[in-house]
């Protein structure tokens, strides 16, 4: 019981800050939110039995991809601007399009008869790193590539005039 | 035999034309001399097939070929087109009047065009003309009478527009043409009616019993008055009679073969070869009648005062056709045949001989050729007498028996038309006398001699109006009393004895018109000057010509270009700013507004592209699934 | 739909995860600021990496593939964000803002 309920808690959390990241009109409130949605997520991902991704998602998203992006609101925006009225039109349709989204998929998803198989099963590390070293080694590679060019392009795209 | 004759009449003409035109230039010095045998030839041919036939044996004759066969025959008639020559009593005295008249006509040409520099191209369409019409006389079924028909018509245009850098000789054969198309749309009309309900287009065929088996009444007199309105466009009928006046710009013998002899008789010779279709409806006939007595009127009214001389000819001839119409619509197609055969011969001699005139005196005005010297050319007075008493319808000149005949037969059908008829003769009278006494009457002022021809010119000038001048005396004879009556049983008719009342009314018109015509004209300068200086309506009408060419500028003006003007109206605004313009217009509207879609908006597109795929998928999963 | 978040269980996932995503659509399409539409996508990426992990426990027998499927996403959703937040500060740049209205030079 006491697992349910925290489960419901982190659930609860995480959609409600999820929901803020979207909604608040301040983007630096917007990103504050995702990270506390990103801790949810993590914290979700334990009861998935992957503590290692976990720890990863919180390095990995919250320690750098978040800082990230507070570093490029700090550099674009100036934070006592006044921000403009939001355009309701926009905003029916949006809420129009995900609501439908979101009914579709669900209704996808619950018509659809899922295997059942146990949750048992061998979650560690170590079956990971093993996978990533056998079966799926091509895509760890490729997965470094990316990283690599993406790495290159945004030096230079942000390098402007002065790139070479 | 009898073939090998027809195609000779038939051809030799055609390679006459074709060997002039294609001459090369240095050779075409003898195209006159090609023109004159070609049509020599066909003459002769033409003789010799009329005397294997002078006793009617085997007559009818026909020489057909099908070439289409339309629908499946019938029980009463074939419903295929036919190609072929038919020879019959009255195609036999057509064919040698039209190839003798072509054969003196073609000589005259070479004395009156030996100075002209198209010589060849003269010649060769002379014989084109030929070749046309003897097909016309020779055809046996409407339809190929009508190909030959129009062949004539473009010939026509094309000898009258000879001198073609004269503006008016252009638009002269303009007109013709045009004005021969207007009734030649009648005619075709006619002929694709008839041949659609009744099968045939064969002369032979074209009984009135027939006919009206198949046809109801007013459907018959339709037919008939559309193949009319050929006849009223070739023959120069009221109102299509307006062409045949300015025709005379062409070259004089041109006037005597075409205008006068065989192209304007071309319509009448139909009326006769179809008659059958004409008299199977009596309303049929009185519309004939009808129209032929207005252009009898009309023309004779008209050369009274004209002052060239080939227009008062050409006047002649419209009143004179008229008069053969009026004669068939009166019911015998022999009274107008006998008109046509003597009116020929006598019309063409008056036409070469105001050539003669005219080539001599270099002027067309009676007047003129009077003060220059006119009454000293005897050979043209002479035969210019000649022709003109025939005209008149003297007794024992060949005009007389056949006005005779038609006065007759007038006479019988309705005394309206009989007066009518009078009243032409006598105008024919007058002023036929009025030429005469102008040109004999006139004081010599500037004498003209001819300047010395050839001996050859001198034979080609003289030996054609002696020939046309005995052989209209010999026609005319051929219709009296004293020969039998050659002429009538020929053509198939009844005699009727020697009528002497109306021997006696004619000389008493002849001696009126001429006396009143000589107290007018005995002195023509002063007459001229006296003429000159009146002013009144009956002037005024008879100048304007009755006003007909009048109201043809004001048809095709007011009514023909305001329907054109309609038609542009139409078409700028319904059609070209609607539908035109109209449809490039609203595409590029629809284009306009389609491409507001694309406004840069990034979220805008994502929009567009996540919601039309939320749609495909609730799509996709209500007809995959079904229940769901 | 309460008594499914209670408990642990295939639906309470995908429950979850289908509104996390319709929440970053939703962020996608309505916000202004470019900045906020790159923190709406990580919602979305973040979703998927929910929904593999949960197959993984519920339904797959290898327990691993679903792991390693998820470490892929964070390494690609950090090369996004590379590129993105780099592509924004050019937007600043170039407009002195990071309205993405004003970015609409590609229309017609």
């Amino acid at each position: 019981m006491i697992i349910d309920i925290v489960f419901f808690a982190i659930v609860t959390l995480t959609l409600t800050t999820a929901f803020m990241a979207v909604w608040l009109k301040n983007v630096f409130y917007n990103a504050l939110s995702l990270i506390v949605c990103l801790f949810g997520v993590a914290c979700l991902f334990i009861y998935l039995n992957s503590e290692f991704l976990a720890i990863i998602e919180v390095i990995v998203y919250i320690g750098a991809i978040s800082i990230a992006i507070i570093f490029a609101i700090m550099l674009s925006q100036p934070m006592l601007q006044k921000n403009e009225p939001r355009n309701l039109q926009k905003m029916f349709r949006s809420l129009l399009i995900a609501g439908f989204l979101f009914a579709g998929i669900l209704r996808t998803l619950r018509a659809t008869q899922w295997p059942a198989v146990s949750v048992e099963g061998d979650y560690s590390m170590k079956a990971m790193g093993k996978a990533f070293l056998t079966t799926s080694l091509l895509p760890f590679e490729a997965v470094s590539l990316v990283l690599l060019v993406a790495i290159v392009g945004a030096l230079f795209l942000s390098a402007g005039k002065s790139a070479k | 035999m009898d073939l090998t004759l027809l195609w000779t009449i038939q051809l030799a003409p055609l390679l006459a034309f074709l060997s002039i035109q294609l001459l090369p230039k240095s050779f075409k010095k003898i195209a006159p001399a090609i023109g004159v045998l070609g049509s020599l030839l066909a003459a002769l041919a033409a003789l010799k097939l009329f005397s294997l036939h002078l006793h009617q044996e085997n007559l009818p004759q026909a020489f057909v070929y099908e070439w289409l066969k339309v629908a499946e025959p019938t029980a009463i008639n074939p419903y295929q087109l036919v190609v072929g020559f038919l020879i019959d009593p009255l195609n036999l005295l057509m064919i040698t009047l039209v190839t003798t008249i072509s054969f003196f006509v073609q000589l005259f040409s070479v004395y009156y065009m030996n100075e002209d520099p198209s010589r060849p191209r003269y010649f060769g369409f002379l014989s084109f003309f030929s070749f046309s019409m003897t097909g016309l006389v020779l055809s046996s079924n409407l339809l190929q009478t009508f190909l030959f028909w129009e062949l004539v018509g473009l010939t026509s245009y094309l000898l009258i527009g000879f001198w073609y850098s004269k503006p008016s000789a252009a638009t002269a054969a303009r007109k013709a043409f045009v004005i021969n198309r207007l009734g030649d749309l009648g005619f075709y009309l006619g002929v694709i009616l008839l041949f659609l309900y009744f099968g045939t287009l064969n002369f032979l065929d074209l009984k009135s019993e027939a006919l009206q088996q198949t046809f109801s009444n007013p459907m018959l007199t339709l037919i008939g008055i559309l193949v009319f309105m050929g006849v009223m466009g070739k023959s120069a009928q009221f109102p299509f009679h307006n062409w045949l006046p300015d025709a005379m710009e062409g070259p004089t013998p041109v006037s005597a073969l075409i205008h006068s002899a065989t192209m304007v008789a071309a319509g009448v010779f139909l009326l006769s070869r179809a008659f059958g279709l004409f008299s199977a409806s009596k309303t049929t006939l009185l519309v004939i009648l009808i129209i032929g007595s207005l252009t009898a009127f009309v023309g004779a009214a008209l050369a009274t005062i004209q002052r060239d001389i080939k227009k008062i000819l050409a006047y002649s001839t419209i009143s004179q056709l008229g008069l053969m119409v009026m004669g068939i619509g009166a019911g015998s197609s022999i009274a107008g045949m006998f008109h046509l055969s003597t009116h020929a011969y006598f019309k063409s001699l008056l036409f070469l001989t105001a050539g003669a005139f005219i080539h001599r005196y270099h002027t067309n005005d009676i007047w003129e050729i009077g003060q220059k010297g006119g009454k000293k050319d005897l050979l043209a007075v002479t035969f210019l007498v000649v022709g003109l008493f025939s005209l008149c319808g003297l007794p024992p000149f060949a005009g007389f028996f056949s006005k005779d005949m038609i006065l007759e037969t007038i006479k019988e059908r309705s005394l309206f038309f009989y007066g009518v008829a009078i009243l032409v003769s006598f105008l024919t009278v007058y002023y036929s006398f009025r030429m005469l006494f102008v040109i004999l009457r006139s004081k010599i002022k500037h004498e003209e001699h001819g300047h010395h021809e050839s001996g050859l010119l001198k034979i080609c000038r003289a030996l054609p109006l002696i020939g046309l001048a005995a052989i209209s005396l010999y026609v005319g004879a051929l219709g009296t009393p004293f020969t039998g009556h050659k002429i009538l049983h020929w053509l198939g008719g009844q005699v009727s004895p020697l009528n002497v009342e109306l021997l006696i009314t004619t000389l008493v018109l002849i001696a009126a018109g001429a006396a009143i015509a000589f107290i007018q004209f005995r002195d023509p300068e002063k007459a001229l000057a006296r003429l000159e200086g009146a002013d009144n309506p009956l002037k005024t009408t008879l100048e304007r010509k009755f006003f007909i060419d009048d109201a043809y500028v004001f048809v095709v003006k007011k009514i023909g270009l305001g329907l054109a003007w309609v038609f542009n109206w139409f078409d700028r605004t319904v059609i070209n700013t609607f539908m035109v313009n109209g449809t490039s217009y609203n595409i590029l509207r629809l284009g306009r507004l389609v491409s507001k879609v694309q406004n840069g908006l990034l979220q805008d597109y994502m929009s567009l592209a996540i919601g039309a795929g939320v749609l495909i998928v609730f799509y996709i999963l209500h007809y995959a699934k079904p229940g769901f | 739909m309460t008594p499914v978040l209670f408990s642990q269980s295939l639906q309470s996932y995908l429950l979850l995860s289908t509104a996390m995503f319709s929440i970053g659509v939703f962020g996608l399409l309505a916000r202004r600021n470019l900045v906020a539409i790159l923190i709406s996508l990580e919602l979305i990426l973040n979703s998927a990496s929910i929904n593999f992990l949960a197959f993984n426990k519920f339904c797959m027998p290898d327990k691993v593939t679903g792991q390693v499927f998820v470490v892929f996403i964070i390494a690609l959703a950090a090369a996004e964000v590379c590129i993105g937040l780099s592509l924004v500060l050019l937007l600043y740049r170039k407009k002195d803002s990071i309205n993405i209205e004003e970015a609409k030079e590609l229309k017609g």
